[in-house]
Formats: C-alpha cells, sequence, structure tokens
C-alpha cells in the first residue's frame, strides 16, 4: 500500500504532522530523474573540493612528449595539446564551474530578491526603476552583455590589483591569478542574470498579496510576521528554489560561453569552456579532447535541470500525483 | 455580554426583533467610502444596522450595494483605497472603528469570525488544512501545539469531515468543495467567535450541498450561542436560515425586518422587485423572468432623493427630491415613500 492510499482508507492511522517541506522532499525522493540531479550536485560539491588531491599531476603541469594522447593507464581521459592531463583539468574545471554557479546564484538571488522585494513594496518610482533596468539588461542578448562587461571589468579589476601591489604591496602569484578571472565571471554574470529573480520575486509578492487567502489570514487575526512566514514565504519560495537551481546549470552554461569565447577564464586556468575552445584546433584529430568537457559540461546541466523540474513539481502540492 | 449603549444615540428603529435581546452589534450611521481616480465611491452610505445576540440576520442585496463592504469595514480589513469615514460599530463595548491594529488582531478570529465565499482561494495552498485550524487556536487561544491539534481533530469530526485522523494531513486541493467550506468552517468556529460574517458561504457550491452547509452553520451557531451575518443575494438562504432580513441598495438599508414578514409582504418596491425576480414553482414555461429594469446607480454620484427612483415603477417628484427614512410598517421597517398594499409576489 502506498503511502498515498494509506492516507485516503486508513481510519485509524494516526499520521504525523507533516510540514510542506517534507511532503516536498517525499516527493522529490520518487523522481528518479531529480535524484540523478541530487547525485549530479552532491558529486560537483565533492569534486570541486577534492578534486586537485584526487590526481597526481597539478592542472598546469605540461609534459610536450606525450601531447595529444588517447585515454591511457597514466593519462585516464588522455592528454591536451599541451601535455595537460585532461582528467585532472576537468576535475579543476569542477571547482570553477561550481564556484560560477555558487557564487553567481548568490549574487543574483541576492540582487533579484532585493530588487524585486523593494519594487513590489515600495511601488512608485522605485518599482519603476527597478523594472525599467530589467528591460534594459533584457534588451542585450545576454553573452553579448556579459562579454562586454567582462571586458571592461577586466580592465578594472587588474587596474585595482595593480593599485594594490602599488601601495601595499600585495602580489598574486601566477597560479592565482585565475582568481580574478572568477572575479569578473562572477561580476558580469550576476550584472546579467539578476532581472529573471526579480521580476519572478516582484510578481509573486504582487500577485499573493491579492490573494483571498491572506485576506482570510487578516480575518483569523494572524500578525503580519505569521502571514508573511507561514503564508507568504512557502508560497513563494517554491519558484524561487526552481529558479535558482535551473539558475544554477545557467550561470556554469554562460560562464563555459564566456570563457569559450575567450573573454572569461583565462589560460592556464581550467574551465570547461575553455577547454573546449582550447582544443579546437584538435578537433578532426582527437575529437575527445573536445567532446569530454562539452559532455561533462551537459550533464551537469542537465542534471541541474532535472533537480529544478523536480523540485518545481515536488514544492507544489497542487500538482502532484494524488 | 451586553453592550454599553448609554453612551450612544438611541436608534429608535430596530426592525422587528425580539424585545428582550440584547443587541450584540450595532452598526450606526456607517460611511464607507474608497478615493479612486473617477472620484469618491460611497460603497456604504449610512447604514445603521443592530445584531441581536443569537439571531440569524441575512444581508441581502444585488452586486455592488455594499454588503461585502459592511462586513469589511466591520473586520477593519477594508482594501487600501477604502476607510469607513464616519458612523460607529459597536461590538462588546468597543467602537471597531477606533480600535488600533493591535486590539483589531484580537478581534479577529477571536470575537469575530468569518467565512468566505470561495474556499479553494481563501485557504493557504501550501499548508495542511490541519495546521491551518490549527494556526487560529495558537494564535488566540494559546495553545501549545499539540493542544491547537487535537483541538483541530474534534473540529473536524464536528463539522462533519470523516475521518479527521486520515485527512488532518491534506491539502485544500485535496478536497471536494463542500469539505473544503466544511474546513473553512472549522477554522471560523475554532475559536468560538461571538459574531460570524458569512460573505456567501455557499454561492460556489452546488445546490444540494448549499443546503447542508446552510444547515451546518446554523446548527454550530446555535450551539454555541453565537450570531451570524449572512450576506448572500438568494432568496431560498434567507427564506430557509435566517431569522430577520435586511435588504440593502446603494450603500443605503431600504427595508428591514423578520423573514416571514418581509418576503411574504415586502413594503419596498425593490424588496418586491428581488422577490419576484425568483423564478417561481408557479410559472409556466415560457413565462419571462421578472427582472429590475436599469442597473444599480453609480456610487461615485448618487441621484438625488430615494437612490432607487430610476429604476423605480411608482417614483414620482416627491422621490426625486426627498430621501425617505426607514419607517415601521407592520413588524417591519423600510425606506420608501410610497409603501402600499403589496403586490401579490411569488415568495
Amino acid at each position: 500500500m502506498t503511502a498515498d492510499a494509506g492516507a485516503q482508507h486508513d481510519m485509524f492511522a494516526m499520521p504525523e504532522q507533516r510540514s510542506l517541506w517534507q511532503d516536498a522532499l517525499e516527493q522529490l525522493m520518487r523522481n528518479r530523474l531529480a535524484i540523478f540531479g541530487v547525485f549530479v550536485a552532491f558529486l560537483l560539491l565533492f569534486v570541486s573540493i577534492f578534486g586537485p588531491w584526487l590526481s597526481p599531476y597539478d592542472y598546469t603541469e605540461q609534459n610536450l612528449f606525450r601531447i595529444n594522447e588517447g585515454p591511457s593507464i597514466d593519462h585516464w581521459l588522455g592528454t591536451d595539446g599541451l601535455g595537460r592531463d585532461m582528467l585532472t583539468r576537468i576535475l579543476h574545471g569542477a571547482r570553477t564551474a561550481f564556484l560560477v554557479g555558487l557564487i553567481v546564484t548568490i549574487g543574483t538571488t541576492v540582487l533579484g530578491v532585493v530588487l524585486g522585494a523593494a519594487g513590489a513594496f515600495l511601488g512608485g518610482w522605485v518599482d519603476a526603476l527597478v523594472m525599467r533596468l530589467a528591460d534594459i539588461t533584457m534588451a542585450f542578448p545576454d553573452i553579448l552583455l556579459a562579454a562586454f562587461i567582462s571586458v571592461v571589468f577586466r580592465e578594472k579589476v587588474l587596474e585595482l590589483q595593480l593599485h594594490l601591489q602599488e601601495q601595499y604591496g600585495w602580489t598574486i602569484s601566477e597560479g592565482n591569478r585565475v582568481y580574478l578571472d572568477y572575479l569578473v565571471i562572477f561580476g558580469s554574470l550576476t550584472l546579467v542574470q539578476w532581472y529573471g529573480k526579480a521580476r519572478l520575486v516582484r510578481g509573486q509578492i504582487l500577485s499573493l498579496r491579492e490573494k483571498e487567502f491572506i485576506e482570510a489570514e487578516r480575518a483569523l487575526g494572524a500578525s503580519n510576521w505569521t502571514i508573511i512566514l507561514s503564508h507568504l514565504v512557502p508560497n513563494s519560495l517554491g519558484p524561487l528554489i526552481v529558479s535558482i537551481t535551473v539558475g544554477f546549470g545557467g550561470a556554469m552554461l554562460s560562464e563555459a560561453s564566456l570563457s569559450f569565447l575567450g573573454v572569461g577564464i583565462q589560460p592556464p586556468g581550467a574551465s570547461w569552456g575553455e577547454m573546449i575552445s582550447d582544443n579546437l584546433g584538435q578537433w578532426r584529430f582527437n575529437p575527445h579532447l573536445v567532446v569530454m568537457p562539452g559532455v561533462v559540461l551537459a550533464i551537469v546541466v542537465l542534471g541541474f535541470n532535472f533537480l529544478g523540474d523536480g523540485l518545481n513539481d515536488a514544492l507544489n502540492p497542487e500538482q502532484r500525483r494524488r | 455580554m451586553a453592550t454599553d449603549t448609554s453612551s450612544q444615540p438611541e436608534i429608535p428603529l430596530t426592525g422587528g426583533a425580539a424585545p428582550d435581546r440584547k443587541p450584540l452589534l450595532r452598526i450606526h450611521e456607517l460611511h464607507t467610502q474608497f478615493e479612486t481616480k473617477q472620484g469618491t465611491v460611497r460603497a456604504v452610505d449610512g447604514l445603521s444596522l443592530d445584531l441581536y445576540e443569537g439571531e440569524v440576520l441575512g444581508l441581502v442585496g444585488e452586486s455592488g450595494c455594499g454588503k461585502t463592504m459592511t462586513a469589511l469595514s466591520i473586520m477593519g480589513l477594508l482594501p487600501g483605497n477604502g476607510q469607513a469615514v464616519a458612523g460607529e460599530i459597536n461590538f462588546e463595548g468597543k467602537n471597531l472603528l477606533q480600535c488600533s491594529g493591535e486590539e483589531m488582531k484580537k478581534i479577529r478570529g477571536a470575537r469575530i469570525a468569518m467565512v468566505f465565499q470561495e474556499p479553494m482561494t481563501a485557504l493557504t495552498p501550501t499548508m495542511t488544512i490541519g495546521r491551518q485550524i490549527s494556526e487560529a487556536m495558537e494564535i488566540h487561544l494559546a495553545l501549545g501545539r499539540e493542544e491547537a491539534r487535537e483541538r483541530a481533530l474534534e473540529l473536524l469530526d464536528h463539522v462533519g469531515i470523516p475521518s479527521p485522523r486520515a485527512r488532518f494531513d491534506n491539502y485544500i486541493h485535496q478536497f471536494s468543495g463542500g469539505m473544503r467550506q466544511r474546513v473553512m468552517i472549522a477554522i471560523a468556529f475554532s475559536c468560538q467567535p461571538r459574531l460570524l460574517l458569512a460573505d456567501e458561504p455557499t454561492t460556489a457550491l452546488d445546490v444540494t450541498v448549499q443546503a447542508q452547509i446552510l444547515d451546518l452553520i446554523k446548527h454550530l451557531a446555535q450551539e454555541a450561542g453565537m450570531t451570524a451575518l449572512f450576506i448572500t443575494h438568494d432568496m431560498g438562504i434567507v427564506a430557509g436560515s435566517c431569522d430577520r432580513v435586511a435588504v440593502m441598495y446603494a450603500g443605503r438599508m431600504v427595508e428591514i425586518g423578520p423573514v416571514d414578514d418581509v418576503l411574504l409582504n415586502p413594503r419596498h418596491p425593490y424588496t418586491q422587485g428581488l422577490l419576484g425576480s425568483v423564478p417561481s414553482l408557479e410559472s409556466k414555461p415560457g413565462d419571462r423572468l421578472y427582472s429590475i429594469s436599469g442597473l444599480p446607480p453609480d456610487l461615485v454620484s448618487l441621484p438625488t432623493g430615494c437612490k432607487f427612483w430610476l429604476r423605480c415603477p411608482l417614483a414620482d417628484d416627491r422621490c426625486r427630491e426627498d430621501e425617505p427614512e426607514l419607517e415601521q410598517y407592520g413588524q417591519s421597517q423600510a425606506a420608501c415613500w410610497k409603501v402600499m398594499p403589496p403586490r401579490d409576489v411569488a415568495a
């Protein structure tokens, strides 16, 4: 007997009180694609933290005697045009992808929620300003705008770094220069991708505010905090969580696109997009050098999209199969 | 609890209530207005109404005549651009219009509860119904989670939800229409309020379920000695469930009295029109249903004189200039210059 049938027919069962979140988790665990997404997310987290220790090579270590090799015992996924171990670079690319996904998502969520909520609650010129900014951002193709911002931004970051070096003697080692690239990517992608969440949050608040159950809640004498915490947030958080999850994959894909175009992570830093771009010349002779980072990127983004879909179903009780 | 009435002006006309009963709620000259771009909308325009302890009063009228706005004025839940600009609403010794937000929160749900028209939208979709019933009791009765849960289970059983333990953790969309309204009624009765405002409680339901829900509300209200205000446009509900009926037109009361008297001997032409437009079992196939000609007046620019004269078959010059006040006719009161022996209307 399934849990659903039990709830319908067993009159004497005493079901424990469950919250929306417990229900959602149970629902999510029944969705195989979502489980795949969870698995991918955790694998990515693990690899991005421990990746560098899993491989005996350094991601910048070159071996010019063994370039463009296929998979072997020494190099499981082969080597690229400079004799660097592909597996190591893919593991390092996972760190880049995860950091970009995490920080850009945090950035866009904070910016989007703050601006969207401010627009919805304050209305008037604040709302108009936020929404026009969103319209303007939307009017440009994301990647084009991100590429433009990152080019401008990179110069500023380099100037700042130079300034800090002169002023305070803060130097940055060659191996850590990739973190400057991260900074540029985080900034440009956040500035390009915030508007989706701002519009989502604003729309949610505006529509929920008019809902009768909010009025009914007032008629019960509930305080504003009760209404916000028990009714507004659970009803608006679902779509936001879904947007965050899908946005995570989207941010990684955007980073790969920027790096592929050469305005993202700069060599020798490792990013899946940068690896595809780097090895594109080898496409005809060693297709695996291009395919492997591409496949990894596709699997990870797909995983996050599956997870987003699963969460969408799980967090929306009305869409559940009865 | 008796209202302290000594400080207020005496309202002479009470509309045929039993004399031994005390008023629980006294609305005196209530004016509720909305500021819009088109001008000031006078949604409730000088309404006086007493609700006596233990009675069920039906408030009827067309859409937009101010029934719901009267209820929302009582609750202090008028939409943003609306305000009760004048008058008094006295309940348990307090003028609700002068209560602070915090005072009103203690009254809402605990002393005055409301049943909404459409339970599907009036209940939160992401919270189990058990939690929603417990919530009000946790707020007002300071019950712990477990106590509230036990009480909520009792309530569910009491309002006729089969196997409440199994249904406790269901969401609102998993219930049928009638069961949803039962859940809402359980919430409304959870804190044992003195006054129940039911805003078209059965409009969203099947006819067969309507009767069950009305019986349930009436039964529960009687059991708890509760006073109820039924807002409706359905004369059948009034006839079946109410003790007294008040007819509103354009924000004013035009007739009030015991249900039997008003339905059998309607004095006001508007009441006569409303009753005449109810399909009757005696009408023959092919008969046209009576309808009141014209539309309700624009609440921004109300006509002078009687608000109904534009649509009234009996209107003359006096009706166009002077506004009639409520006068006693038999057991009821009506505000009309033209009160005459009632026409033969299907009731």
